[in-house]
């Protein structure tokens, strides 16, 4: 029953973060393209800016991992595209959706931080000992 | 308040001269409307298909009112205010549609 619940909650985060990020993408894009401002949305209650800008910086850490990847320099660690930026770029792609998630409850629900940042940090413990779990059985 | 007269606007444009106009004296209710209309609609007809899936429902519904008050915003029928809320109602039952339990 435990395993089925977290699935269900992984599941849930995922598709729930990347559909949020998809209607509010769509909807700024959208707007911008006929002229319309995004602040309009709500009549300025509905901050997309700090989500926009979370949402290019996940794209540019995802551009960027690719780039690294492409140009076959992963493990030159004297480089500046070495192993350790294509670690930081690993590490801000996993992080992403929690960012994203805190973005959404920020600027959507206007939830305060405290509560956000409980939020986050029980998933991060839940997603921890998952690892853990899953490293036990392998062992 | 003194509304324009529809004599006013320029029709030359068509519908995008005069639904503007129609919001306008209307103070965007004829939108608002429109989009409580077309919500209740796909949701009934939702739950007339699946009795029991009020969820599902309710997320169609939102989606639906998400694509036409994205179309009504950018044309000036309903407000900024409005289509805030619309985007909240699908964000909301994005949330409730894929934490529901269910097999994978």
């Amino acid at each position: 029953m435990a395993e089925d619940s977290f699935k269900t909650i992984l599941f849930g985060l995922i598709l729930f973060v990347g559909f949020s990020w998809l209607l509010l993408s769509v909807a700024v894009d959208f707007g911008s393209e006929y002229g319309r401002d995004s602040n309009e949305i709500g009549n300025g209650s509905l901050s997309v800016v700090d989500f926009q800008s979370t949402a290019e910086e996940v794209e540019d850490s995802a551009s960027g991992y690719r780039s690294r990847f492409e140009s076959g320099k992963v493990d030159d660690i004297d480089d500046a595209s070495g192993i350790f930026s294509v670690a930081t770029d690993m590490i801000n792609m996993i992080t992403s959706p929690f960012k994203l998630l805190s973005q959404v409850l920020i600027n959507i629900f206007h939830v305060p931080s405290l509560i956000i940042n409980i939020i986050l940090g029980l998933l991060s413990i839940t997603f921890i000992l998952a690892i853990w779990r899953v490293l036990r059985a392998g062992s | 308040m003194a509304w324009d007269s529809p004599t006013t606007v320029n029709m030359t444009n068509g519908l995008d001269s005069f639904l503007p106009y129609l919001s306008t004296v209307t103070n965007f209710w004829f939108g608002r409307m429109l989009m409580i209309a077309i919500f209740v609609i796909f949701i009934m007809g939702y739950l007339k298909a699946n009795k029991q899936d009020y969820i599902g429902a309710f997320a169609v519904a939102s989606y639906v009112s998400f694509v036409i008050g994205l179309i009504f915003w950018v044309i000036g029928i309903v407000s900024g205010l409005d289509f805030g809320v619309v985007v909240g109602l699908a964000v909301i039952s994005s949330a409730l549609l894929f934490t529901q339990k269910k097999e994978y």
